[in-house]
């Protein structure tokens, strides 16, 4: 009998390490300088717009992924709040590629570029592009969240992989970002670390 | 009494199953790379081998050998930066393309790495494949047909099988397929 009791004590404690090992490694993996490209923008609203090149198909996927990253960094700031329809710095640009088949060709679905000092400096200016053969097929709620992704590239986050990408659910993982319509919590979090109050 | 005494011995089991479960799968994955990733470009990632396979046009068991060399693209309002790799084929699993692709046969491989835009230098790929090392290889390709060149390329950059022992370890490394064998092809 006693030695059932030891061990049931034994089985219970190697849960219990296990799910804290799990969640320490979880927590503690946030806002590492791998999550970031290097540079930020200096703004609390960039605007965005789309040029004549981009399918009607994609406004309303674009407009989505635009709002699922307003507000979302400590609140203070605003990205890509509204549609313009003139050019102002900030300003992002959503394009259709010009060159289709090269990246249809390497199963590219969109490029997020932020610029012009894309590693270390302050971003005025980025460039979205869509690769429309590779992304035509996507649902609606597809093309939103691969938007998603490449707004938050142009944020200045970077692909989540390895270890972190086995721990957390990102955006930024070209995984996971097909089952997800915004940012996760590690997403923001590392979101406010870039942009704190 | 019996029955009692058979439900707590499943408990102890399944208790502890999941307890040496959780306490090595938490330790065994390594701690971060920290390798600074400037990938901006989206790309495939596919579940399945047949997936794989009905998104490429040509997939071979190839060896990369020699020098590989290096090319600036022109593309139209960027630079592409690519790495040409010699890859001799020892096997055609799949060729959709009109060319005749056979064992013996040598073709290249065109990997992009990065875009150069406004003088800035932008990713492609992640780090970890920014190049390529000789030896044997899975590889699912595409044909891209640019004026008057035409030339393969991996149908996504996260897909690259390479021989490491007996099976292909896919160079990165948490995608869904890690690896495959030759026979499921």
């Amino acid at each position: 009998m006693k030695s059932k009791v030891l061990l049931t004590l034994i089985a219970i404690m190697l849960v219990s390490v296990g799910f804290t090992q799990k969640s320490t490694q979880a927590v503690g993996n946030c806002c590492l300088s791998e999550f970031f490209l290097g540079g930020k923008w200096n703004y609390y609203a960039v605007y965005w717009n789309y040029d004549s090149t981009v399918p009607s198909s994609y406004h309303t996927p674009l407009k989505d992924a635009a709002k699922t990253w307003n507000g979302k960094a400590n609140k203070a700031y605003r990205f890509f709040p509204d549609w313009q329809g003139y050019t102002v710095k900030p300003h992002v640009w959503v394009i259709k590629t010009p060159d289709e088949n090269y990246w249809t060709s390497k199963g590219t679905y969109g490029i997020g570029i932020p610029g012009p000092d894309f590693t270390s400096g302050i971003y005025t200016e980025g460039r979205l592009e869509i690769v429309t053969n590779m992304s035509n097929g996507l649902t609606p709620a597809k093309k939103t969240s691969m938007l998603i992704h490449e707004f938050g590239h142009l944020l200045g986050l970077a692909h989540v992989k390895n270890y972190a990408a086995v721990y957390n659910e990102s955006v930024m993982d070209e995984i996971d970002v097909w089952d997800l319509s915004g940012p996760t919590t590690f997403d923001i979090q590392n979101l406010n670390y870039l942009y704190p109050n | 009494m019996k029955t009692k005494k058979y439900f707590i011995n499943g408990i102890i089991l399944v208790l502890s199953i999941f307890g040496i479960y959780f306490a090595t799968t938490s330790t065994n994955i390594e701690k971060s790379e920290g390798v600074e990733n400037r990938n901006v470009a989206m790309s495939a990632t596919y579940g399945s081998i047949e997936e794989l396979k009905n998104n490429s046009q040509l997939v071979v068991k190839g060896k990369i050998i020699g020098e590989a060399r290096e090319n600036d693209r022109k593309l139209s309002d960027k630079t592409a930066k690519e790495i040409i790799y010699k890859v001799k084929v020892n096997k055609v699993f799949v060729n959709k393309t009109n060319k005749l692709i056979e064992k013996g046969m040598e073709i290249e491989l065109v990997h992009t790495t990065s875009i150069i835009l406004n003088g800035q230098e932008y990713d492609v790929v992640e780090p970890s494949i920014k190049e390529i090392s000789n030896g044997n290889y899975i590889l699912f390709l595409n044909e891209v047909n640019l004026e008057n060149e035409t030339f393969f390329v991996p149908n996504t950059p996260n897909h690259l099988y390479r021989l490491e022992g007996k099976k292909f370890q896919n160079l990165i490394k948490d995608v869904k397929l890690n690896e495959l064998n030759e026979e499921e092809l």
